[in-house]
């Protein structure tokens, strides 16, 4: 009875308590090599779409002004590595900072939120999906069943500050990929295990781009999208 | 446990003693094997997989 007891409060310990050291560990060592990848990663444009087209005005006194076409371009930057630091996502309304990794395996997952490679990175068009621990390993997403429609997510990367704001917030089973399914627009899904202390159920927050080096891109795209679509 | 075992292990004090410190040290990978698995139960990371667990 003893020895089961002992057990128990050391793997309660171990999972609350240690892992969380390691998790804030694996967080403070991420940054040298973030200021890396910001500093050399080569931001390129991928696409550009014309928003506005040339417009020539005729003034009465007979001068005419051109405008030039509006374009509004995708910038891109390279994918990380597996298991690296690209970026970092703060909620302020929930008072998380956290550096990103790229990878949902379980070693990347144990340093800190990971982006799911399959997915678009946060930023791009499309459907960018973040998992992260929910009580262990730092507990980065301890409070995500406290944020509200509107709340903003900051997601920082080598491309710049994206903001996004959020739309809705889901319980789904650990099985429902649906979730991960590309999107019209810029979309960012967090992802964590739900209820606190439990694997049994998934707590998704689904968030819109709403600012960023990519927006204008993304709503001409979206606009577009829609009126094909009508 | 730790006295007995001591007791039970061949060999000269020395060797006894390196014993013990290796099934010691086993015990201990051993365990820290058995939390992270059960740990799972607590929580995954909060991927989504086909495969439950699958991260």
């Amino acid at each position: 009875m003893v020895t089961v007891g002992s057990l128990l409060v050391a793997f309660l310990v171990y999972q609350l308590v240690f892992t969380n050291v390691l998790g804030a560990r694996s967080q403070k060592a991420a940054g040298p090599a973030l200021e890396q990848r910001y500093a050399t990663a080569e931001i390129e444009v991928a696409d550009t779409i014309p928003v506005a087209p040339p417009t020539t005005t005729t003034r009465p006194e007979g001068t005419t002004t051109t405008t030039q076409v509006v374009e509004a371009v995708r910038y891109t930057e390279p994918t990380p590595d597996a298991g690296t630091p690209f970026g970092t996502i703060e909620i302020p309304s929930i008072g998380l900072d956290k550096v990103l990794f790229e990878g949902v395996d379980v070693a990347t997952l144990k340093k800190g939120p990971g982006h799911m490679p399959w997915t678009p990175l946060p930023g791009q068009p499309g459907n960018a999906v973040i998992s992260g621990h929910r009580t262990t390993y730092g507990a980065p997403f301890f409070d995500l069943d406290k944020l509200e429609s509107g709340d903003q997510i900051i997601v920082t990367t080598a491309l710049g500050k994206s903001v996004y704001e959020i739309r809705r917030t889901i319980i789904v089973a650990p099985t429902d990929v649906w979730v991960t399914d590309e999107m019209l627009g810029a979309w960012l899904t967090l992802t964590t295990c739900n209820p606190k202390y439990s694997a049994r159920e998934r707590l998704i927050v689904q968030a819109a781009l709403v600012e960023g080096p990519n927006y204008l891109y993304v709503e001409t795209e979206r606009q577009r999208g829609m009126e094909g679509a009508s | 446990m730790i006295r007995r075992l001591y007791r039970v292990l061949p060999g000269s004090p020395t060797v006894k003693a390196v014993l013990i410190v290796l099934v010691v040290l086993v015990a201990l990978v051993l365990l820290g094997l058995l939390f992270e698995w059960a740990g799972q139960f607590l929580d995954t990371g909060g991927t989504i997989a086909l495969l439950s667990f699958q991260a």
